[in-house]
């Protein structure tokens, strides 16, 4: 009965949203800020990446909202979850030889290309939360490979917090020398397509990489912690 | 067209687990169809026919003699930067979730919505 | 003033920073949350009041990263979105004080940071000017709140926030996708710039109207509409009240501020439909619901959503409602006095409601009486929300009204209908609040917030009222009249030490009032029928209210308080120059008394509130039926000047109908007179019921000549008061209580009082004013005396009494005066309203009511009969043989009214000279009736000389009892034990006093008339709807996959009447 009922009005929320979509032209040329950003964002920010110039850059408000949410996550994941032997009937395994030799050859590995993806935000795709992410499946390899194998908490929260305070604290020092919060002027622009270029952005990203990294091996640390270790 | 058509489907996959599944995880799940389908669309929106990556590692993309970039040949870079956020909040929402559920499980040793209907009327 | 963005970076970097401090201990941890909650509140306030002050003139506009608006994010900070920032962060602030105080459960920064960022976000969602970015911060806001409200971690909370998170999922993804879709649509994601590329042509189209619901929508569910909110009321149960009172008090005001911008900038035009639809119902369905609601933080709940509802469809009129001028100046006060009300008492509730801690109602019971601090907070927040007169509510609700225009006269009669169910829960919840009880009382947590909260609410309430004066245009007298009528009680309640000085403060300042207006002749430029109510409000004040000193000791501190606002707002309604300020006062006065009554019975005072309501919100809907176009405040005199339909008077009529106890209002007044504190009684009698009948007046002089039908409504309303006169003093018969005898006497008398006024001829008017001042001397004379009976003998019931005359005699004398005049026998004064009113009813020749109202007033002889006999004569029981005469007082009063009763007996002008100028003063040239000589008047049908008669009846009364004297041999006198009972000792009062049920024999006669037909009906149809709202709350299962199922359900709905292409 419910199934139907549920059926019956989605469809209908369906037609009038297929409705919509039938109006929008698929794959046709944009026009607005796009072209703004496309056409200015090499001359504004000497950035490769346009996405990672509209991320940091143009949204950068955006973004900093962003490493808020997922700094709320972690927060909230670790308040509701403290102390929390919740699962209790799961026990982590003792994993096989493989995966941990696998580990620990690939780890360091992980490491260096995550910081690589960050590093090189502005010029290659990808970015702090690509990298971050990357550098979070490591530690979560390591939690795979050794059942005994804990994340120091405190230094997790530490750099975390580090982190999100440099990303603002660069936001702050936009306000000072620019008088606009996150303004791109701390920094000269440099050169397009080279390493140290596209003045605050790379150091944004490098802060947004370690918050999330720090902050998902937090999270993955927090949800296993749930469960009983012996 | 086909992406939009296949991202509202994905879309209206996840309303239906969370209308209709009783369990929590299944719910959860939903929600994260609807997540991916949601950002499918915005990727899909910003979709231009024949057009490159918005990453202007080439000199040709410029307009000649400038800095500045022809915007013919690039994709709309700007649904992409959104999709970013996007897919960012879905992961903090379900990290929230599960958590929840976790908590609930604890409580009544049970995932399901049959076991959560004590607040009503 | 602080730039806000740097706002929202130091709770930004202060939340990051925990993440370190937390090591260095809570202390660390809580120095950096206040001092950033202080940072932050500090700067929207040097913001706010650069808005108020008017130093800052244009909305603020902070552009981020340097870039221009459509290009980059830009803040827009304008007044509303910085007054809204400070309430979220006092509530947030206070919020977490008492969280703090009652002890987070560990880890606390955690907590701490959850508070701060969710603070951070909803600040962020009414400061930015961008659609994704307010996705964003969307996200922020509701990821924090979905942790909170998780915090206490057992099943209830848990299983909210699960609720939540999947609803707020869906919700968010349709924010989302509307955003997006804008985009695709506009080419831009800041608001202004969308709504530059908007008109509203393009909502003929398909794409537009699809998009903007889908945005709309999203923000809608977080709004808590009707169907789809089961899950927000589940958090109200569930949560932690600290964190709901955020949620309730500030998180979703920054929602409802989002929501109607967003509809602004997209020039949605179906606004006000979608306000009408779901604002409307939301609030109808929530006030009903909470009916029955057994747990307190629901009932809140229900309330909260209720106040929502009305708050969107304020805001839907607002934008969309096509308001000119005023309207709209009102309708945004309207708003603004709605969420701050809100914000203020409903957090101040949800505080006390998680200190106390209790859930189930009955818990609370006596709460009031056991902790006085907490029962003053407790009060005040409930008044406030139910928006009684002087606090914030009320004036809310009052611009709300005033700017709804006329041709939604529907939506005013549902929001007043609501309004009632809303007194009529809260009430009962307080009813039972305020019950006696003894027992200790004690709650964990610190109550400082709440004071905070109660204190703002306070100085907001002043706020509100000077505003609506001011807007109004309303005469400042009256504002001016209303502030000391505050600042008076006030001062009763602070300077009042001991009772004595209340009863001293209180005598002192309605006699320097009363001396003012004999003094002063501005506030009552020629005598007029105002004057003649002036002064009977005083004189019949300064009265009562000397009388009450012997009884005072048992009352509670607010009593004199009461008494003295009670009495001043009725001065208020009697100098009031327009309907509106006449409204505001009448509630004023509904209320007080209420507060009064409710100092003895509560269920009778309860039922009082909500006939109270029920009419007092019946004449605001009239007075909305007189207001046209531009002129929303209909005066008096104004109201001649056009047409209006015969409901406006009805509906103002039915406010007065209620105070005078008229059938079928009258089922409050049995109860309301019984059970009410004795010191109060004989005002509520003598003065209070007879604003009805100045209302009356007014209403029958100035609206109902325009009315159509307008001969018709008299002759109903002369019926009306004659079957009201009859079935009355046919109740009081069979009363056994002396109070409620007396209670059904005196609407019966009021009863006779309007039919005076329906003849609407000047011998009716005088009539009807004769018979106001003498009801109040012989009814005060008698409630007076019944209320010392009660204090020296301790009981009110009938039977226990008898041959009092020993104990009491001047108490006799007086009370046998007052029967007198009640049963209209000269020489004292009642003779002359009979007569009066006997000669209009015979010029006006309507027969039946002139039968009626002969009969009724033998079967009022009867009752007298009773009265006296019970009380004074037979024998006296062993217990009162050392009572003792009333106090002196007491005796004081009643030998005034006594010797005043005489003395307009013997002297009818003394009234009459009164009333013939009031009558002049509404337009008739005589009174009806001629002098012919100071004692000697005339009317059509005869002559009435009182001087002569009074000779004549003190003279025979002189005869009969001399040859009383005279045949005294032939008693034999009965011995006080003289009574046999065959050796059985008779245990109840009833079965030795033969007064009691003295008219059993007639009860079979008349007893389809006195079975309690109206009161059954009231219970049916209160028990009947009871019973639906009980089923119907049904609705909210409980089960999350039926509130999702909803959602869906209202958005095709919303689909399927907003937008025809698809179906």
């Amino acid at each position: 009965m419910r199934k139907i009922v549920a059926i019956i009005f989605l469809t209908i929320v369906g037609l009038y949203m297929l409705s919509l979509f039938a109006q929008i032209p698929f794959g046709k040329p944009y026009k607005g800020v796009s072209e703004h950003y496309v056409e200015k964002g090499i001359e504004e920010n000497r950035g490769s990446n346009l996405v990672t110039s509209i991320v940091v850059n143009y949204r950068g408000f955006d973004t900093l909202g962003e490493v808020t949410v997922l700094f709320l996550a972690a927060t909230g994941l670790s308040f509701l979850l403290f102390s929390c032997k919740c699962l209790r009937e799961f026990k982590r395994i003792r994993s096989s030889l493989v995966l941990r030799t696998a580990t620990d050859t690939l780890f360091p590995l992980i490491l260096v290309f995550g910081a690589y993806i960050f590093i090189h935000g502005h010029l290659t795709p990808g970015g702090g939360f690509q990298g971050g992410s990357v550098i979070a499946s490591g530690v979560m390899l390591l939690f795979l490979a050794y059942r005994k194998f804990h994340v120091n908490h405190k230094a997790l929260s530490t750099l975390e917090s580090l982190a999100g305070i440099s990303f603002a604290g660069i936001g702050l020092l936009g306000l000072l020398y620019a008088k606009s919060f996150l303004a791109n002027s701390v920094l000269p622009l440099g050169q397009w397509n080279k390493l140290f270029s596209a003045g605050v952005i790379p150091l944004i990203y490098i802060a947004v990489g370690f918050k999330v990294g720090a902050e998902l091996s937090g999270l993955i640390a927090d949800m296993i912690s749930t469960t009983k270790e012996d | 067209m086909v992406f939009f058509a296949a991202s509202l489907l994905l879309i209206f996959i996840g309303l239906y687990a969370a209308l209709v599944k009783r369990n929590l995880i299944k719910i959860i799940i939903g929600l994260s169809i609807m997540d991916t389908g949601v950002n499918m669309l915005i990727i899909s929106l910003g979709f231009v026919k024949g057009r490159t990556a918005p990453i202007i590692s080439l000199k040709e993309l410029f307009k000649k003699g400038t800095w500045l970039v022809d915007v013919s040949k690039v994709v709309d870079p700007l649904p992409q930067a959104l999709v970013l956020t996007a897919i960012v909040i879905g992961v903090a929402v379900t990290a929230m979730a599960l958590s929840v559920v976790i908590r609930m499980y604890s409580v009544k040793k049970s995932i399901e919505i049959d076991d959560f209907k004590e607040l009503k009327w | 003033m602080v730039n806000p963005v740097v706002i929202i970076a130091i709770t930004l970097i202060a939340a990051f920073s925990i993440g370190i401090f937390q090591f260095l201990g809570k202390k660390f941890v809580r120095g950096v949350f206040w001092l950033t909650v202080l940072f932050d509140f500090a700067a929207i306030l040097s913001i706010a009041y650069g808005f108020l002050t008017k130093a800052i003139k244009n909305p603020i506009m902070v552009k981020i990263g340097g870039f221009p608006p459509p290009i980059g994010i830009n803040l827009y900070v304008d007044q509303l979105s910085a007054y809204l920032g400070v309430v979220v962060f006092f509530i947030g602030a206070m919020a977490a004080y008492h969280w703090l105080s009652r002890g987070i459960n560990d880890p606390e920064p955690k907590a701490l940071v959850l508070l701060l960022l969710l603070l951070l976000g909803s600040t962020g969602m009414i400061f930015t000017q961008d659609f994704f970015n307010l996705f964003v911060f969307i996200e922020i806001t509701s990821i924090a709140s979905y942790g909170l409200v998780a915090s206490n971690l057992d099943s209830f909370s848990l299983e909210a926030s699960f609720k939540y998170i999947v609803i707020g999922s869906i919700s968010s993804t349709f924010v989302l996708l509307g955003a997006v879709l804008l985009y695709k649509f506009a080419g831009s994601l800041n608001m202004a710039d969308i709504s530059a590329h908007i008109n509203s042509s393009m909502y003929s189209g398909g794409m537009l109207i699809i998009i903007s619901i889908m945005f709309l929508f999203g923000l809608l569910i977080e709004l808590e509409v009707f169907p789809m909110n089961g899950w927000a009321l589940d958090i109200y149960q569930g949560a932690n009240p600290a964190v709901v009172a955020i949620l309730a008090g500030g998180i979703v005001k920054g929602f409802y501020l989002v929501f109607l911008r967003s509809a602004n900038y997209l020039k949605f035009p179906h606004l006000l439909k979608i306000g009408i639809i779901f604002g409307l119902s939301t609030y109808i369905v929530s006030q009903f619901f909470a009916w029955k609601q057994k747990d307190i933080r629901r009932l809140f709940g229900y309330s909260s959503v209720g106040q929502l509802g009305l708050l969107i469809l304020a805001g839907a009129f607002y934008l969309n409602g096509n308001l000119h001028g005023f309207a709209k100046k009102y309708m945004l006060f309207a708003i603004i006095f709605f969420v701050l009300n809100h914000s203020f008492s409903k957090s101040t509730l949800f505080f006390l409601a998680d200190l106390f801690g209790r859930r189930r109602i009955e818990e609370w019971k006596g709460v009031l009486s056991k902790n006085k601090l907490f029962g003053f907070l407790f009060s005040t927040s409930v008044l406030s929300m139910a928006g009684a007169p002087p606090f914030l509510g009320f004036w809310a609700k009052l611009f709300f009204i005033l700017a709804i225009p006329k041709e939604y006269f529907y939506i005013v009669a549902l929001v007043l209908i609501g309004a009632i169910a809303e007194i009529l829960y809260y009430f009962n919840l307080y009813r039972i609040i305020s019950e006696k009880e003894d027992g200790i009382f004690d709650y964990k947590g610190s109550i400082v917030p709440s004071l905070f909260n109660v204190f703002v609410l306070l100085g907001l309430s002043a706020f509100g009222a000077y505003k609506f004066f001011i807007l109004t245009g309303l005469d400042i007298q009256s504002g001016k009249f209303l502030a000391f009528i505050t600042i008076s009680s006030v001062a009763v309640f602070v300077l009042g030490v001991s009772r004595l000085a209340q009863w001293i403060l209180s005598l002192g300042m309605i006699g320097a009032l009363g001396f003012h207006v004999i003094k002063n002749t501005s506030l009552v430029p020629a005598f007029n029928i105002q004057s003649f109510f002036v002064y009977l409000v005083l004189a019949g004040a300064i009265m009562f209210v000397f009388a009450t000193y012997p009884l005072s000791k048992k009352y509670s501190a607010v009593f004199y308080p009461l008494f003295v606002f009670t009495v001043f707002s009725m001065v208020g309604i009697s100098v009031s120059s327009n309907w509106i300020t006449l409204f505001i006062f009448w509630e004023l006065m509904s209320w007080s008394s209420y507060l009064l009554i409710n100092q003895g019975g509560k269920k009778a005072a309860w039922i009082y509130l909500v006939m109270s309501a029920i009419g007092g919100y019946g004449m605001l809907a009239g007075i909305k039926l007189l207001s046209t176009g531009p002129n929303l405040i209909p005066s008096f005199s104004s109201s001649s000047a056009f047409a209006v339909s015969a409901w406006a008077g009805i509906l103002i009529f039915t406010a007065f109908l209620v105070k005078m106890g008229t059938a079928p209002l009258h089922i409050w007044a049995r109860d309301a007179y019984g059970e009410s504190p004795d010191g109060f009684t004989p005002l509520l009698s003598g003065v209070l019921s007879k604003m009805g009948v100045f209302g009356g007046i007014l209403t029958i002089v100035y609206l109902l000549p325009h009315l159509s039908h307008s001969d018709t409504i008299l002759y109903g309303l002369a019926w009306f008061g004659a079957l009201t006169a009859l079935f009355m003093a046919l109740l009081a018969i069979f009363q056994e209580d002396v109070k409620k005898v007396l209670a059904y006497s005196s609407i019966s008398q009021v009863g006779y009082i309007l039919i005076g006024l329906a003849l609407a001829t000047s011998l009716g008017y005088s009539a009807a004013l004769y018979h106001t001042v003498n009801h109040l001397i012989f009814k005060g004379l008698l409630f007076v005396a019944a209320a010392g009976i009660i204090y020296r003998t301790g009981t009110s019931y009938l039977p226990e009494m008898g041959g009092l005359i020993r104990r009491m005699p001047f108490t006799f004398l007086a009370f046998l005066m007052g029967i007198i005049t009640l049963a209209g026998i000269p020489p004292l004064s009642g003779f002359a309203g009979k007569w009066l009113l006997y000669s209009a009813l015979l010029e006006k020749r309507w027969m039946f009511i002139l039968l009626i109202a002969m009969f009724a007033s033998i079967v009022a002889f009867m009752y007298c009969y009773k009265l006296l006999h019970t009380i004074f004569l037979g024998q006296l029981r062993d217990k009162y043989r050392k009572t003792k005469e009333l106090p002196l007082p007491l005796v004081i009063v009643e030998l005034v009214l006594a010797g005043l009763t005489f003395a307009v007996g013997i002297k009818p002008n003394l009234i009459l000279s009164f009333s013939e100028k009031a009558i002049k003063s509404l337009g008739f040239t005589s009174p009806g009736y001629a002098y012919e000589s100071a004692h000697r008047i005339v009317s059509k049908f005869g002559y009435w000389n009182a001087y002569f008669m009074g000779v004549f009846a003190v003279g025979s009364f002189i005869i009969a009892l001399i040859l009383f004297f005279f045949a005294k041999a032939k008693i034999r006198k009965v011995g006080q034990l003289d009574i046999g009972y065959s050796g059985e000792v008779p245990d109840s009062p009833e079965s030795v006093h033969f007064g009691y049920d003295l008219y059993a024999h007639m009860r079979r006669a008349v007893r389809v008339f006195i079975y309690p037909h109206v009161e059954n009906t009231y219970k049916r149809i209160y028990n009947s709807l009871m019973a639906f709202v009980d089923y119907t709350r049904r609705f909210y299962t409980g089960d999350l996959n039926t509130y999702a199922l909803w959602v869906v359900i209202t958005l095709s709905f919303i689909f399927y009447i907003l937008y025809k292409g698809v179906f």
